[in-house]
């Protein structure tokens, strides 16, 4: 601090009360509706609000406000965002206070975790929910949003494979919120539903209202047994996919969640439409918000067209008459094929990975995978042109809708996709999916470039021909840029194509000398168990023929001696030493066991040639010493357990001054009128002799 | 202490003097190690150990606490003893003291003290031998502390030791404990005591209770609130707690003894308790209800209060239970709820009584948010256990 400088006073105000009063106020426009400029519309109602609070007070909000500048904004909120839950939130964003009820507080806390409000603290749930379900009568409910959620969550963990244009670590987050409901599925689908369990640990997310009670309330497994059989599939399909890594334990919800739309459909033929309602946006006959004719539309191509017609016309030629057709045509042959093997997924893996990448990149390779594409680019037209009221019907649009709000990130990190993942778990149709909307985003770029040439032809020219094109053509420099982005990732594109196909064919080469080596170890094995059984029988007959020999010679002691010398300790000749037939049946346990238990190997000792037939006679040295082994080893164990000599205890910590601070009671022990003058004096009597008295009050 | 006091008339000659009466540094060291009673004691030797022995006693902000269990002698309360005995040892100067003891040994020596006197109502026998439990912790502690004592039915408690042992439920038997506040930072622990005189709403907006904007935890113990113009006067002090955001625990105990009740005639009602105020106390409460009967649903109901998420740290337990419960309660199995408390929080000690009702709600209060129940009329409650976690900044 430099003293010449004149010091400014600087005074600062700091209200209390500002930040509570402008909310205040901003609660009174809202329900006013004054400067309200966005509307939500939550199951049918619709509510007004100030985009600023919302985007203040929630991530949700934040992602799909920001990009959008005009007025008259509506937002339909996704169908687990319920009136229950969503109507409190708001309140909380303009009040900052939040009444729970027993009803509302598992939607609030849904709904709060779909919108990622904040200043939310989670421990209010952790502490209330148990109070609320603990008393029973909503289990039952609990458990139906349980189920349904497990369904949706499903869905969006699919298509959190999907996304395949997202990086790594974006990947893992989704997997992460994927996974626990995923397993909830399992369970469900199991037919055995962890009742106590789940509505505690697992807190339901809301489901959409179109879920029928009477059927949300029956298993997921029940109203569809394929499904059921698919999960098994799917299992099996874990176990051998197992040594890939960690990466696949996520894989199977996302296949799975993606062939329940093929599945589903054929139920919905068969059982009445409220199966269909379970579907959810896959019909949209039956899809609900009939508001907006492309809504439904939208809302089913993500799972339904791209995933059957990606199945279909590359999984198997029987599926080519595809659940896109409709439901009564394909009702019963579409399930066997969709629920055909777990190998289905790992097929349409591979033959996606050349395929469908193959089929994108150059010309659709069928009409359905044309019209998923030319879906897409509607769709996407429809997010940029703010019809977003359609957009909260399915998880996916929601999810496309924050793609899309980042569509230079998705574009640069698809390449750099990682291809081990996308071999094993999401290279399916997901691929098509990502690439198709790459492909729309260009175009539509490319149209808001106004590019004088068609953008396919960026991506499908050599590179002598783009350059004599580029010469050709005087484009700006943003027009340039653009070219050579799209240039740039389309060839990147293919090269992650190829790179990812190189690794599948090395993945199958490696699944093939694996199975090769494990035949060729079966055998191996095999043969090393005849080998044994062999040599089993080979002793046996020996030892029976040594027997034999032994009973007919008669030999003397001296003999078997002898013989015994120059016979290896291996040799079942050995057993010529004992005389007694008992010894001799002892003799291959003997041979076997020697090693490993003292006591038998003394037994074997006591049989040892060395030793004389008659039992009286001096134990041989060996014998003694294994046997005094024997006799020492339950002693052993004692020394340890007898006292050790204690180190001497550590002498008390002194101060420098005289005694120690924790002054036993002997040494310091007064009577209690010495204690309380100890603590009068220096509470209440200071010393009167010291100028400034120490005062040992709390106002220290 | 005795060797130091000649050290600083010899400083001149030795170095060890020299060094303990200049650096400061050492000495305060040194004085770390000395318990708060000594400390002060020393702290009279001169300037340098004074300020020293200041600085060390600002460090001293942890809350601590003396138990007491056992047989009874003829001398005085078993806590009576081991507190005279602890407090040489204790390393804090305690500002704030809440005591519990169980009435019933109190009782038993006014049993026998009221045969001598023949016949004398039971309450002004209790009160005048609590009176006199009062005077003598008074004598304990130092003299501007505040002694709020409670004598209730049964005690919860925390054995002593370095670190916290397994809690304890003593429905019957001698035992207390004591709880000693040292002046903390950000902290503010204020004991307020009503009676049906003395209430009004400049008392409680003196004691904090009202218009305290950073009140957060109150700790209320009501006696002889049975009488029915005794609810009016506890309305009057629950309803503007119940609407605030602070914390609500306590209970209807059998008596209280602090030196300054010598205001109402015997026998009459009244509340006292503690109101813990500051931007760093934080609180959760939790209310075990009737239908909490088994370990499971004790232990479940604890989880809860985990579920708050509050520090571990300088926190402490508190446990108000009804009479009612307890091993009766429980099919015969004790310490029940303190052995819930003890698997969910391992470090963190418990207190509490068993008393006649308990006042609490399930609540959270911390520095960003406050969670309460909107109903005012459930803060009283019987055959309930009222569970506890404050924490101290």
């Amino acid at each position: 601090m430099n003293l010449e400088i004149p010091r400014t006073s600087v005074f600062t105000f700091q209200s209390s009360v500002h930040c509570v009063h402008v909310l205040s106020c901003l609660d009174e426009q809202r329900r006013k509706e004054i400067l309200c400029d966005v509307t939500v519309v939550v199951e049918n109602k619709s509510y007004r609000a100030h985009r600023s609070v919302l985007a203040a007070c929630s991530d949700y909000f934040h992602s799909r406000v920001s990009g959008h500048a005009g007025h008259g904004l509506v937002i339909t909120l996704p169908e687990e965002v319920t009136v229950d839950g969503f109507e409190p939130l708001l309140q909380f964003a303009y009040t900052a206070k939040l009444l729970f009820t027993k009803e509302n507080i598992v939607e609030i806390h849904n709904c709060a975790e779909i919108l990622g409000f904040q200043n939310l603290d989670k421990a209010c749930f952790d502490f209330l929910i148990p109070k609320f379900v603990d008393h029973g009568k909503n289990v039952a409910r609990i458990r139906r949003k349980v189920c349904c959620k497990a369904k949706c969550c499903q869905r969006r963990s699919c298509k959190a494979n999907c996304r395949s244009g997202a990086d790594e670590e974006e990947r893992e987050e989704e997997r992460a919120d994927a996974d626990p409901p995923s397993a909830v599925g399992a369970n469900g689908s199991d037919g055995t539903p962890s009742q106590s369990s789940a509505p505690v640990s697992e807190s339901p997310e809301a489901h959409g209202p179109g879920c029928p009670e009477e059927h949300a309330e029956t298993d997921y497994s029940q109203l569809c047994p394929k499904y059921r059989k698919f999960q098994m599939a799917c299992g099996k399909d874990r176990c051998c996919l197992e040594d890939c890594g960690p990466q696949v334990a996520a894989a199977p919800p996302g296949p799975s969640g993606e062939l329940c739309a093929s599945p589903c459909v054929p139920c919905a033929g068969d059982e009445d439409n409220g199966a269909a309602d379970l579907c959810g946006a896959n019909q949209p006959e039956t899809g609900g918000v009939p508001e907006n004719e492309a809504a439904p539309l939208a809302g089913c191509l993500p799972c339904t067209p791209e995933s059957s017609t990606a199945l279909s016309f590359l999984a198997s030629p029987d599926l080519s008459s595809g659940p896109p057709a409709g439901p009564s045509s394909v009702s019963p042959d579409c399930c066997p094929v969709g629920l055909a093997d777990a190998a289905v997924a790992l097929e349409g893996d591979e033959v996606l990975g050349c395929g469908g990448i193959d089929g994108t990149a150059a010309p659709p390779p069928g009409p359905e995978g044309q019209s998923a594409l030319g879906k897409a680019a509607d769709f996407h037209w429809l997010k940029h042109l703010d019809l977003t009221a359609s957009t909260g019907d399915c998880p996916f649009l929601r999810d496309l809708g924050e793609e899309v709000q980042l569509p230079e990130f998705e574009g640069g990190a698809q390449p750099e996709k990682s291809p081990c993942i996308s071999s094993v778990n999401s290279g399916d149709n997901s691929d098509s999916d990502s690439e198709g909307d790459s492909e729309s985003y260009n175009s539509e770029r490319a149209r808001e470039m106004q590019l004088p040439f068609p953008v396919e032809k960026i991506s499908s020219l050599s590179r002598n021909d783009f350059q004599h094109l580029l010469r050709l053509q005087s484009l700006t420099r943003e027009q340039l840029d653009f070219v050579h982005d799209v240039r740039r990732r389309s060839k990147n594109r293919v090269a992650a194509q190829r790179c990812r196909k190189r690794k599948l064919e090395c993945i199958v080469g490696l699944e093939g000398e694996i199975h090769k080596l494990r035949s060729e170890r079966e055998k191996l094995t095999q043969e090393q168990a005849q080998l044994k059984r062999r040599k089993v029988e080979t002793l046996q007959s020996l030892s029976e023929l040594c027997h034999k020999v032994c009973s007919e010679a008669t030999l003397s002691p001296d003999q078997l001696e002898f013989l015994a010398q120059y016979s290896s300790p291996d040799c079942p000749a050995s057993v010529l030493m004992s005389s007694s037939p008992s010894s001799a049946l002892s003799l291959s346990f003997s041979l076997t066991l020697q090693d490993q238990d003292p006591a038998s190997a003394g037994v074997s000792a006591d049989t040892s040639p060395s030793g004389d037939p008659s039992p009286s006679g001096d134990p041989s040295p060996s014998a003694s010493a294994s046997a005094d082994e024997t006799q020492t080893t339950p002693s052993l164990p004692t020394p340890p357990h007898q006292p050790w000599p204690r180190p001497a205890p550590a002498p008390p910590l002194h101060l420098p001054s005289s005694g120690p601070p924790n002054a036993p009671p002997q040494t310091r022990t007064a009577p209690p009128p010495s204690l309380t003058s100890a603590w009068m004096r220096v509470a209440s009597v200071p010393p009167a002799k010291r100028h400034r008295p120490p005062r040992p009050s709390p106002s220290f | 202490m005795d060797g130091n006091d000649e050290n600083p008339c010899t400083a001149a000659a030795s170095q060890a003097g020299y060094v303990l009466s200049n650096v400061a540094e050492v000495v305060e060291r040194i004085l770390t190690f000395v318990p708060t009673k000594s400390l002060l004691r020393t702290a009279c030797v001169c300037r340098l150990w004074r300020n020293c022995a200041r600085r060390v006693l600002r460090t001293q902000q942890r809350v601590a606490w003396v138990s007491a269990t056992g047989c009874g002698s003829d001398k005085g309360h078993v806590l009576h003893r081991k507190l005279a005995e602890e407090l040489e040892n204790m390393y804090l100067l305690p500002q704030t003291v809440l005591l519990m003891a169980d009435c019933g040994t109190i009782n038993g020596q006014d049993c026998c003290y009221s045969q001598k006197k023949g016949g004398n109502h039971e309450a002004t026998v209790r009160k005048t031998d609590s009176s006199e439990l009062a005077l003598e912790l008074n004598a304990l502690f130092p003299r501007d502390c505040e002694i709020l004592g409670i004598a209730t039915s049964g005690v919860v408690l925390t054995p002593n030791g370095p670190c916290p042992s397994a809690p304890q439920e003593h429905q019957d038997g001698e035992a207390g404990f004591v709880l000693m506040f040292p002046s903390m930072d950000g902290v503010t622990v204020r004991p307020f005591h009503f009676c049906k005189r003395s209430l009004s709403q400049a008392t409680l907006e003196e004691a904090g209770l009202v218009g305290n904007p950073d009140l957060r935890v109150v700790l209320l113990f009501e006696y002889e609130v049975f009488r029915s113009r005794s609810a009016r006067f506890l309305n009057k002090v629950l309803e503007p707690l119940a609407q605030s955001n602070a914390l609500i625990a306590g209970g209807h105990v059998e008596s209280v003894f602090t030196h300054s009740r010598e205001c109402c005639g015997r026998g009459s009602y009244g509340m006292a308790g503690l109101a813990l105020s500051g931007a760093r106390v934080q609180g959760a409460s939790v209310l075990l209800e009737q239908d909490v009967v088994s370990e499971k649903s004790a232990e479940a109901a604890v989880q809860r209060l985990k579920a708050a998420n509050l520090p571990e740290r300088n926190t402490l337990g508190l446990m108000f239970a009804c009479l009612g419960r307890g091993h009766e309660y429980y099919g015969g199995k004790r310490n029940v709820e303190a052995d819930a408390f003890r698997k969910v929080f391992p470090n963190t000690p418990l207190f509490g009584f068993f008393g006649n009702g308990e006042i609490g709600c399930d609540r959270i209060v911390t520095g960003s948010y406050t969670l309460t129940d909107t109903d005012t009329d459930s803060l009283q409650h019987a055959y309930t256990t009222v569970m506890v976690l404050v924490h101290l900044g």
